[in-house]
């Protein structure tokens, strides 16, 4: 980490509904978002409204970033982690922290959603996806024509 | 609660970005209008097309095949053309009624696994093209910070003299690696990764430089090595080939149920397989250990290619077992036969024809794949 931003002991997370966290420098060092913020401020104590992100979804966030910059874990552990971290979101948990991740610019998390969600939906009907993203089917008659040109194969 | 139709663009395309598979991109643009938009119809995997063969002059394509739920292979070939061929042996058609189509958006794929062969399946035989008969996977090059986006696709395979050859896209020729303590037996991507497997059970990955680096230290046992992915871990299984003469083992072999006729067993002097070690990678120590017990999973060897599932997914009731292609009963012509399993609880191998369940995967085929449209 540079010299000058050593002086920067905790950075304080505003979310969305008002809720506060505060975090060390390293646990926001994969949130280009939030970096930007603290690189132009060069103060002590930074203060950053995150208006995008609930409360809840943020400390998710947090809890995956402190995990991935601890050194003293292992990669298995990491690993274990991740697992366990995917398996107790619902699908809109998962739908909220992509968009989160975007929104934050945290390139590995972002990474790491799509997969979790695309791990979901890959084994899932197209009906299912809909369900999931609560999509309406909006295709005109051409598209529809198309979708089923490519959909049914031929064998010979 | 926020409308997910209108997750942006590029969130769609980077989802769409970790879908392994053609069925699922297919399904993925069947959703809505602007999920279709978000990604482009070429479905098929950027390969190179041209390969020059030391041997030929023919210019050959690349094809990729891949498995749906049944088990079978599907896939168009270079000419447009889409057959259903054995899943564990590519040069065996699986006859169907004609004309058949199948609609993807009215059944559920899971992907298995896929295989590519230089050339057409339909044409490909052993007498054309013998340098490069073996097992090819692709993987993509990420070494360079400007090929994260435009990742260059490398083919790899073992050459006639058991090296590894490996051909990238932009080269005019095949590159064989020198390095070779024991011929290679096998090659795979494991989570990106180019690794081969030797004679001996040493296992390397190849660098962006060719060079080879331990994955994991020599096991001693078995006669084949076959790398195989399982529920995101590689495994290794060690075929042990034993020689047989009329109707019998030179082993003894109780295991191996006799029907009464001895019509499996008359090829004289063959070699076939009598047992299976299966071995699962520790990365950090590099190492092989031993695998006793594969819980749901079931693993599928094929002459080119090698995949798993769960027992639950296929619903064939328990797995733990390895279903492959027997070469006793090789030249039988029914697409049933041909296969055994072996279980790893009972340390036995039986005809696949012994567990329904299982020999239905193959044959006959599902009502879907028989049904026949006007």
């Amino acid at each position: 980490m540079a010299a000058e931003k050593s002086s920067i002991k905790i950075i304080t997370l505003i979310a969305a509904d008002g809720s506060v966290f505060e975090v060390e420098p390293n646990i926001v060092k994969e949130m280009k978002t939030v970096q930007s913020y603290i690189d132009e401020l060069d103060q002590n104590t930074v203060s950053i409204p995150l208006p995008n992100v609930f409360g809840n979804d943020l400390a998710m966030i947090i809890e995956y970033c402190k995990k991935h910059a601890s050194e003293e874990e292992t990669k298995e552990a990491k690993e274990e982690f991740d697992f366990e971290f995917v398996k107790r979101m619902k699908s809109d948990d998962k739908l909220r922290l992509l968009q989160a991740a975007s929104y934050l610019n945290m390139e590995s998390f972002l990474q790491f959603m799509a997969k979790a969600i695309a791990a979901e939906i890959e084994n899932q009907s197209v009906e299912f996806v809909r369900d999931y993203f609560q999509i309406e089917s909006d295709f005109t008659p051409e598209e529809e024509a198309e979708l089923r040109k490519e959909n049914e194969w031929a064998f010979k | 609660m926020a409308d997910w139709s209108e997750l942006p663009r590029d969130l769609l395309q980077l989802i769409s970005e970790f879908l392994q598979s053609e069925f699922y991109l297919l399904r993925f643009r069947s959703v809505c209008s602007t999920w279709r938009s978000s990604i482009s119809n070429n479905l098929h995997l950027y390969l190179p097309s041209q390969f020059p063969n030391p041997s030929h002059s023919i210019n050959l394509h690349s094809n990729t095949n891949t498995f749906p739920l049944s088990k079978r292979t599907i896939g168009p070939n270079s000419r447009d053309q889409t057959n259903l061929f054995h899943p564990l042996a590519r040069d065996t058609p699986f006859p169907l009624r004609s004309p058949n189509v199948i609609d993807f958006n009215q059944l559920n794929v899971i992907h298995l696994g896929h295989e590519f062969v230089i050339g057409n399946f339909i044409s490909h035989s052993p007498n054309h093209n013998s340098l490069y008969m073996e097992k090819l996977v692709l993987y993509h090059d990420t070494s360079h910070t400007e090929k994260v986006k435009h990742p260059s696709p490398v083919l790899l395979t073992i050459h006639v003299s058991g090296k590894l050859a490996v051909f990238r896209c932009g080269d005019e020729h095949w590159k064989i690696i020198p390095e070779m303590p024991a011929p290679f037996d096998d090659v795979c991507v494991f989570k990106g990764r180019p690794i081969a497997v030797d004679n001996i059970g040493r296992t390397v990955s190849v660098g962006p430089d060719l060079s080879l680096d331990l994955v994991a230290e020599a096991v001693f046992g078995g006669d084949i090595k076959f790398l195989v992915e399982s529920d995101g871990e590689l495994l290794l299984v060690d075929k042990y080939l034993s020689c047989f003469c009329g109707d019998r083992f030179l082993e003894d072999d109780d295991n191996v149920p006799h029907d009464g006729s001895d019509e499996f067993y008359h090829e004289i002097g063959m070699e076939r397989a009598v047992r299976f070690d299966v071995y699962r990678l520790h990365e950090e120590e590099k190492k092989w250990v031993e695998v006793t017990d594969l819980g749901d999973r079931v693993l599928f060897l094929g002459e080119d290619c090698a995949f798993s599932a769960s027992a639950s997914d296929l619903r064939v009731g328990n797995g733990n077992c390895v279903v492959f292609r027997d070469d006793a009963f090789r030249n039988h012509c029914s697409t049933e036969v041909g296969m055994s399993v072996f279980h790893l609880d009972q340390c036995g191998i039986s005809p696949l024809s012994v567990f329904p369940s299982y020999s239905k995967l193959f044959w006959p085929p599902p009502e879907w794949a028989g049904m026949v449209h006007n």
